[in-house]
């Protein structure tokens, strides 16, 4: 399933989920082994594993008949992604930036001035 | 709106040697901005340009071998000299907003806030940036995510991996 940036930002938005994946983080683990610590039947979990599947962030196995959750990490790298896209382009615009006031401020010399 | 000190998830700073008010020219003339501001091997034109709060600064994005691009800043505070506010996105050609054409993974809008100090040795400059629209209790789940050290073993490097493939990825989406 392709991530979309919204239905992770929307998924994310309830806490239990962040916790879930937050627990996924460290390994897979059964509807079972994640209902117990948030005190929450296994039914109201299969709800929330559904909607971080939907997401892309979560899938389960179909090898074991307890079908262990898994965190992908592609869903949450998606989320990020724009991070680093965004980042570089502003350094290379910053960089771009700094050598245009220094060529500007020379031509101004070289004008005699007529800058603030 | 979030506060400039809300804003955890991306922060660039660079110092620069010149007085503020000619960063400021720099940042508020068509003239100029279009000489230094967009991505990597793309040639900015101003096609609009309305330095004032609901004002648009749209521009398109030319690069060789690509298909032209717009995007559009829609300035929502500015407090000479010191901070400008904005909305950035991608837009059509007639500056209505638009999805990233290489892809549907980034925030439709970005809210940007930029700030300039005057230093001894001439202006900071600070640009902050989130997803518009996000929540406080997402951006700090990402916050941990993006920090987590723990996070980053249980994915056992993927997130080394993720970095080499973004820079790749990267390059070849804005070098086009």
């Amino acid at each position: 399933m392709k991530p979309n940036l919204d239905h992770v930002f929307s998924a994310l938005a309830d806490p239990t989920r962040r916790r879930i994946v937050a627990r996924l983080a460290r390994g897979e683990a059964t509807v079972m082994d994640l209902a117990a610590p948030f005190k929450m039947t296994q039914p109201s979990v299969s709800k929330h594993i559904k909607v971080l599947e939907r997401a892309g962030l979560v899938s389960r196995s179909r090898l074991a008949q307890t079908r262990p959750c898994r965190l992908e990490p592609a869903a949450l790298r998606a989320a990020m992604e724009w991070t680093g896209s965004y980042r570089m382009l502003w350094e290379d615009s910053f960089d771009r930036l700094s050598d245009f006031l220094d060529e500007n401020s020379n031509t101004k010399k070289k004008d005699g001035g007529n800058g603030r | 709106m979030a506060g400039s000190k809300d804003f955890r998830i991306f922060e660039v700073t660079r110092q620069l040697r010149h007085p503020r008010s000619t960063v400021w020219d720099a940042w508020s003339r068509r003239d100029q901005i279009e000489k230094w501001w967009g991505p990597k091997g793309c040639a900015v034109r101003a096609l609009r340009f309305e330095f004032r709060p609901g004002g648009f600064f749209h521009y398109s994005m030319e690069a060789a071998v690509a298909p032209t691009m717009w995007g559009r800043f829609n300035f929502l505070e500015i407090s000479a000299p010191d901070r400008i506010v904005w909305l950035n996105s991608f837009a059509n050609r007639d500056c209505g907003m638009a999805r990233a054409p290489f892809s549907d993974k980034c925030p439709l809008e970005i809210l940007n806030i930029v700030t300039f100090s005057g230093t001894p040795e001439g202006t900071t400059q600070t640009l902050r940036a989130e997803p518009f629209g996000a929540t406080e209790d997402e951006m700090q789940f990402f916050e941990d995510l993006c920090s987590s050290g723990s996070l980053a073993q249980g994915f056992g490097g993927t997130f080394d991996q993720l970095s080499e493939h973004l820079n790749g990825e990267l390059d070849a989406q804005f070098s086009r």
